[in-house]
Order: structure tokens, then C-alpha cells, then sequence
């Protein structure tokens, strides 16, 4: 045993203190003779100490501030595009009225719907005849224009004056 | 921190609680840091850092406490650097064949004579070392010896086996070791 130098896993584990009582002595009684085997540990006591050394792993003073400021932006930038899509599928659903209103007779568009089944023309001629009622009197155009343009409008109040200032107090915060 | 904790951390951060989420970020940047240091190239670590954390906010719904919440983030950062480096052509397990060489040629080991004098020179030699190893050993030393996560969650961060990772433990160490008699060698010649 003597002559036979300890195995290099055993003896991280020994540096470590995870071998057996039974071959932690072992190990001590070849240590106490062998000092090839006795510099090895004194090495790793040295790598094991260099490597739980908690040193030049610093990030920026700012870095917290960053990863919140980043993390809102994407949050209102979600908002955002869902408010963005929003507004498309309104504005898209008024130009599509405005030009079925435009260039379809309401008689046409009525037996179209016909077709697609009993129920839908039940639900559609009414809804169809309301928005004639509602619009009856103004120009077509001009009213999808006027609705478009207060949407839009609408959603750029509601960034400058709600998102934006509540963006700014919580990147504060 | 402990089970109870964590939950009510996370359940503050998904109610839209800044400070809680602040109070995240503050915990476990250190963590963060420690494998992003140790995996990256120095020019892109903050960002990859601050990448870890904005990923971690969007996919904290989907943690649902399999595992410490420390060890489900260091699977993010893990995951977050290996796609880096893939991006960057860069091989997890480089210096293979050199680690061999290493392992099997052992400098002849006379003398090593040490004073605590030369320990500063040691370790800042140690450093340099841990950065030449293979990518993936210096992120299983990093977590064990610096985060003091057991094998099981080291496996669970990298997808390896625990027989795995403890064996790379041990043979990163013991390419640490070889690199330090050289070392020795050196500084006995000059």
C-alpha cells in the first residue's frame, strides 16, 4: 500500500471530506509517509480553494434597472401590438361594412347570406338594416374615414397619456 | 430560500409585482452571472444576462415547481449560452484531445516547492487555467464549487447523467491539477 499511490479521484474525495471513515483513515496512514501523495492534496486544496473563489463575476451597478426597463418594454410592446391589432381588425370590419354598403344592393347581400343558411339570415338582414338606418343621411366614405381617424386617434391618447407615463413610473420603481 | 418562498415570489411576479420581480433579479444575478461568466465571451455576457432574466419573466407562468427555482433558471442560462456558442460555432467539448494528452501524461511530479507567498500567483495561474478548459466542465466546476448545487441538479441544468457529471468534475480538476505542476515546473526553472 505504501508503495502504491493513492487514486486521484480518491484523493479529491478525500480533500473534499467525502470518503468513509474507514477509508478516510486509510488514506491518512499512506498520507503520513507518502509525499507524493501529500503534495497532490496540498494541490487540491489549492484548486479547491481557487475554484469556490467568488471573484470577477460582477455585472454593471445598472444591470437590475436594465433587465426591468427591458422586460417593461416588451410587456408594452405586447400591449401595443395587441391594441395595434385590435384597431386593424375594427377599422378592417368598418371598411368591410362601408364597402359592402357601397357597392352591394342590400337585396343582394341579403340572399347572399341567404344561402349560407337560415339562422345567419335570421341575424344578418336585421344587423345589415341597422347600420343602413345608422348611417342613412351621411356620405359613406367620409363616415369610415371619421371613424378610422377618431380610433387612431383614440389609441395614440391612450399611449401618450396612460401607457407611457405608467411605463416610465414602473421603470422607476 | 426556501419552498414557501419561492412560490410566493413567483405568484408576486406573475401579479405584475416590480419590486418582487426587482427583488428576483437582485437573488439570483449572482447565479446568472457564474455560468454566463464562465461559458461566454467577455464582450457579450451582460447582454446574455439580462436575456436570461427577460426569458425567465416571459416563462415563469410555465414553471410549476419540479425543481428549485434556482436550478430551473440555471437551465435557462445554461440553455441560453449553449445556443449562443452554438451560433458561434463554438464546441461545448473543445480541447478534448488535449485533455487526454493531459490526463495521460502526468509531468513528473519531484518537487513542488510552496510557499503561501505564491499562492496569489497560484490562483490567478488557477483562473487562466479554468478558462482554457472545455466549456463544459467549467460550467459543472462553476456550479458545484461556486453554487454548491449537487450533482442531481447540476444534471438536471446541463441534461446529463449524474455519473456524467461527477466524472467531468473529476476530470476537470484533474486537468486543473496538471496545468498547476506545469506550473510548478516552470517557476522552479526560471
Amino acid at each position: 500500500m505504501l508503495n502504491d499511490h493513492l487514486d486521484d479521484d480518491v484523493i479529491q474525495e478525500y480533500v473534499y471530506g467525502f470518503l468513509s471513515p474507514l477509508d478516510r483513515k486509510s488514506a491518512e496512514t499512506h498520507l503520513a509517509t507518502c509525499t507524493t501523495c501529500s503534495d497532490q492534496v496540498q494541490h487540491y486544496k489549492d484548486i479547491f480553494e481557487a475554484l469556490e473563489e467568488d471573484h470577477g463575476f460582477e455585472l454593471s451597478k445598472h444591470f437590475t434597472n436594465r433587465v426591468l426597463r427591458k422586460t417593461h418594454r416588451q410587456a408594452m410592446g405586447t400591449l401595443q401590438f395587441g391594441l395595434l391589432q385590435l384597431f386593424f381588425i375594427v377599422a378592417g370590419f368598418i371598411v368591410t361594412i362601408n364597402v359592402m354598403l357601397n357597392y352591394m344592393e342590400i337585396e343582394k347581400l341579403e340572399s347572399t347570406l341567404e344561402t349560407t343558411g337560415s339562422a345567419l339570415t335570421q341575424f344578418v338582414p336585421p344587423l345589415v338594416q341597422y347600420f343602413s338606418n345608422m348611417i342613412s343621411g351621411v356620405h359613406t366614405q367620409n363616415l369610415y374615414i371619421a371613424l378610422i381617424v377618431v380610433a387612431i386617434t383614440a389609441l395614440l391618447l391612450f399611449d401618450r397619456f396612460v401607457l407611457k407615463p405608467r411605463f416610465r413610473a414602473s421603470s422607476m420603481s | 430560500m426556501d419552498d414557501d418562498l419561492e412560490r410566493k415570489q413567483v405568484s408576486q411576479i406573475l401579479q405584475g409585482d416590480s419590486k418582487a420581480f426587482r427583488n428576483f433579479v437582485d437573488s439570483y444575478q449572482r447565479l446568472v452571472a457564474h455560468i454566463v461568466f464562465r461559458m461566454v465571451p467577455e464582450a457579450d455576457r451582460e447582454d446574455i444576462c439580462q436575456d436570461v432574466f427577460v426569458k425567465a419573466y416571459q416563462n415563469l407562468k410555465s414553471f410549476h415547481f419540479q425543481s428549485k427555482l434556482s436550478t430551473w433558471l440555471a437551465r435557462i442560462t445554461y440553455n441560453t449560452c449553449v445556443n449562443y456558442l452554438e451560433k458561434k460555432r463554438v464546441p461545448l467539448f473543445d480541447n478534448q484531445s488535449k485533455e487526454n494528452q493531459s490526463l495521460n501524461h502526468w509531468p513528473a511530479e519531484e518537487t513542488s516547492p510552496y510557499h503561501e507567498a505564491e499562492k496569489k500567483d497560484t490562483f490567478s495561474h488557477l483562473r487562466d487555467e479554468i478558462e482554457k478548459l472545455p466549456v463544459i466542465y467549467r460550467t459543472i466546476i462553476t456550479l458545484y464549487h461556486l453554487d454548491q448545487m449537487s450533482y442531481a441538479e447540476i444534471g438536471k441544468i446541463t441534461a446529463l447523467p449524474e455519473g456524467t457529471v461527477k466524472s467531468y468534475l473529476f476530470r476537470a480538476r484533474k486537468m486543473l491539477r496538471r496545468s498547476l505542476l506545469t506550473h510548478y515546473q516552470e517557476e522552479e526553472l526560471c
